[in-house]
């Protein structure tokens, strides 16, 4: 945690739902940021991350809930609140064919920023994102990771409080990814608010202070890190990577003494288990009993991957 | 309103960086009326002349005399002009000529004997079929006068009779032959060009505002439209620009054929009033339509492939490839309910050939306003739906 003292809440949201049809996509979330805080929506794809942030954004009306932004209630309209609001867009919300410059000048306008205000400010975003020597080239010839950071450069034109970005490194290469996680951590140090949606675990753990596990449109679990493992109780993880009929075999498993919990995945089965140094050798057993191919075995500490598997029982990667 | 420019101008510049645009835009239209207003002399060697002959002698005969001596020429006969405009519809005449009773008797008192021909506007037939009638009708005039004078049947001094002579033939020549597309009539020689270049223009003002909707399926589905609308902008912002940017678009089209046509292939376009009130109200139809199908369209690849499709169907049915005056009453109806393009071309048509006034073609206008404004609101209320998710 972070806590230095009362911080001002940026946003607040309470109750919110909405449903598609049968389908309710999101399902009661309620969340509060405060000023230089970093909080992670983190769940798997079709969770209701971006549904949420839609909402929170002013893009979609909740069915049920209120939203707070800067001190003003969030509408679908033109609004107060708006002003606050800074939205990365899961998809590169960019023209291809126009430069960067040209794209950023284009939502710097649209901001209502003036002339001379619009030009410093897409020549200071453009050095943020470190693509100031790229300002002329148009989107549609940019890798990936640099599409993503102008991408995220719009969204900063107008200083806003609150920086909102929806899943904002996917198909980003290491060293892209680690450029915007650092430049994310620097704006939260200069006192913005980062709404962070991933499903990605490892960028929740590395960037975020405080935490909300969604799944199937439910926040699930609030709080720092090491607040959530200890809430769902420290278990390590036993993975063994194997073939074979694995959910038999997690179905078995998850009976066995010393055993709290096993799912299988796509090529492994996770066991939660209370130590593995008694746990492990006769998991081995049973599984080469079950007559799975075992071909890797890992014991894991236990991180959001572990919590989300404990409160929701299936893993977080697709 | 700085939105609304703001988006304007971004659209109208990514339209400057899209090369298969700009070659709709700025190349083929010119090469469409190029390529079909000169076909056409050379698609008819000769010209299928239907004439009903009002007298047989005088100057009638020598009409009929000098039409069938012609050999670009092919004459038949008819008893009645409706048949005349009948067979021209029906394709199997490209021309009428019209040669009223007592014809040579009116020319000999000086009166005003018309001779009236019935075309196909798409023809260019039309100056060449003119030109032969008032030569021989010029030269008429000249034997009767000079047969007037020899029986000394005017009492003028000399003179003034030599000048009076000249002058009737010369209105002869001009004035009274009259020339009339198949439901109008005109004084001027028309260029060949003239219809292609109208049917053309509306073809595709609509055609490109069509493709063009598909940069408003792209401000949606990049999250462009996401990103301005969770700042100070709302859905009604993004419309009126993207609908302005289309808007201009067309008339900028329009603007440019009729130029291009009017100087590089002397197209007379008539009343200059019915030619602007034209362009500006089809690039209304053409931006509504362009905003109706971006709001349809699920992805940016199906604005034109469904719009080029459908606009190429609209021009046809709505007399863009060939006249509406040769189609089928049938159609016509068909075409007029359910093509703006058929009042579009058929206002402009009747300023080329029929040198029609802007009071003629009201009706014409204020249709095409109610398509304007029935495809621009129901394009509005679609886009404004889509972008705002419910
Ligand atoms: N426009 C929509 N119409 C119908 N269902 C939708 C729509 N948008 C999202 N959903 C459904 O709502 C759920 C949540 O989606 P979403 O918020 O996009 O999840 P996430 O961003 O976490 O991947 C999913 O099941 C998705 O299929
Ligand atoms: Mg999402």
């Amino acid at each position: 945690m972070t806590e230095q003292g009362p911080r001002a809440r940026v946003v607040r949201c309470e109750g919110l739902r909405k449903r598609y049809g049968d389908r309710v996509a999101v399902d009661g979330v309620g969340f509060a940021i405060a000023e230089g805080e970093t909080y992670g929506l983190l769940g798997p794809n079709g969770a209701g991350k971006t549904t949420t942030i839609s909402m929170l954004c002013g893009l979609l009306h909740p069915d049920e809930g209120t939203i707070e932004v800067g001190g003003s209630p969030m509408t679908t309209g033109r609004c107060e609140a708006k002003a606050h609001l800074g939205l990365v867009p899961q998809d590169i919300a960019l023209y291809p064919d126009l430069t960067a410059k040209e794209n950023l000048s284009f939502f710097g306008k649209l901001q209502g920023l003036d002339r001379g205000e619009l030009r410093t400010r897409v020549a200071e975003v453009l050095e943020l994102v470190g693509l100031a020597d790229r300002a002329g080239d148009r989107i549609e010839g940019f890798s990936g990771g640099m599409k993503r950071r102008c991408n995220i450069a719009a969204a900063l034109l107008h200083r806003p409080s609150l920086l909102v970005l929806d899943e904002p490194t996917v198909g980003v290469d290491p060293q892209s990814r680690a450029a915007i996680l650092d430049g994310i951590d620097d704006l939260r140090r200069e006192g913005m608010a980062v709404l962070y949606t991933t499903h990605y675990m490892e960028e929740a753990e590395r960037l975020c202070d405080r935490i909300g596990i969604i799944d199937e449109g439910r926040l699930v679990a609030e709080g720092t890190q090491p607040e959530l493992v200890a809430a769902v109780g420290q278990h390590p993880i036993v993975r063994l990577a194997a073939e074979g009929d694995l959910t038999t075999f997690a179905g078995l498993a998850a009976d066995a003494p010393q055993v709290v919990r096993a799912a299988a995945s796509d090529g492994r089965v996770e066991v939660s288990v209370l130590d593995p140094t008694r746990a492990l050798a006769p998991l081995i057993e049973s599984a080469e009993a079950e007559g799975l191919r075992i071909s890797g075995v890992e014991v894991v500490q236990p991180d959001l991957e572990s919590v989300f598997l404990h409160l929701t029982g299936k893993a977080l990667r697709d | 309103m700085t939105v609304v420019s703001a988006v304007c101008a971004v659209d109208l510049r990514r339209l400057s960086r899209d090369k298969v645009a700009l070659f709709f835009l700025l190349v083929l239209p010119f090469v469409l009326i190029f390529a079909i207003g000169a076909a056409f002399p050379v698609e008819s060697d000769t010209v299928r002349v239907g004439v009903v002959a009002g007298e047989t002698t005088g100057v009638g005969g020598a009409l009929i005399e000098a039409a069938t001596s012609s050999k670009s020429l092919e004459v038949t006969t008819y008893d009645d002009v409706r048949e005349v405009v009948r067979d021209i519809r029906l394709g199997e005449l490209d021309a009428g000529i019209v040669i009223p009773e007592g014809l040579t008797r009116t020319v000999e008192q000086g009166g005003e004997g018309e001779v009236s021909l019935e075309l196909d506007p798409a023809q260019r037939s039309s100056a060449m079929l003119r030109n032969m009638v008032s030569s021989v009708l010029e030269d008429q005039a000249l034997v009767l006068t000079a047969a007037r004078f020899a029986q000394g049947r005017t009492d003028a001094p000399p003179q003034e009779a030599l000048r009076v002579a000249e002058q009737q033939v010369r209105e002869l020549a001009r004035g009274q032959v009259r020339s009339i597309t198949v439901g109008g009539g005109t004084e001027a020689p028309v260029s060949g060009f003239a219809f292609t270049a109208a049917a053309q223009m509306i073809l595709f003002m609509f055609i490109n505002a069509l493709a063009g909707g598909a940069s408003l399926v792209e401000m949606r589905t990049t999250g462009v439209a996401d990103r301005a609308m969770s700042g100070p902008v709302d859905a009604g912002g993004l419309i009126g620009g993207l609908t302005l940017s289309r808007f201009l678009v067309a008339v900028f089209q329009g603007s440019l054929i009729a130029t291009v046509a009017s100087v590089a292939f002397d197209v007379d376009w008539g009343a200059p009033a019915i030619l602007v009130s034209v362009i500006l109200l089809f690039a209304l139809v053409s931006a509504g339509g362009g905003v109706l199908i971006g709001a349809l369209a699920r992805t940016p690849d199906q604005a034109p492939a469904f719009g080029v499709p459908l606009a190429l169907a609209m021009a046809a049915l709505g007399g863009c490839f060939f006249p509406l005056a040769v189609a089928p009453p049938a159609m016509q109806v068909v075409a007029r309910v359910l093509t703006p393009h058929a009042w579009a071309t058929d206002a402009l048509v009747s300023g080329v050939f029929d040198g029609a006034t802007i009071v003629d073609v009201l009706v014409n206008l204020a249709v095409l306003a109610g398509f304007a404004a029935l495809f621009l609101s129901l394009g509005v209320v679609l886009l404004r739906r889509r972008l705002e998710h419910r």
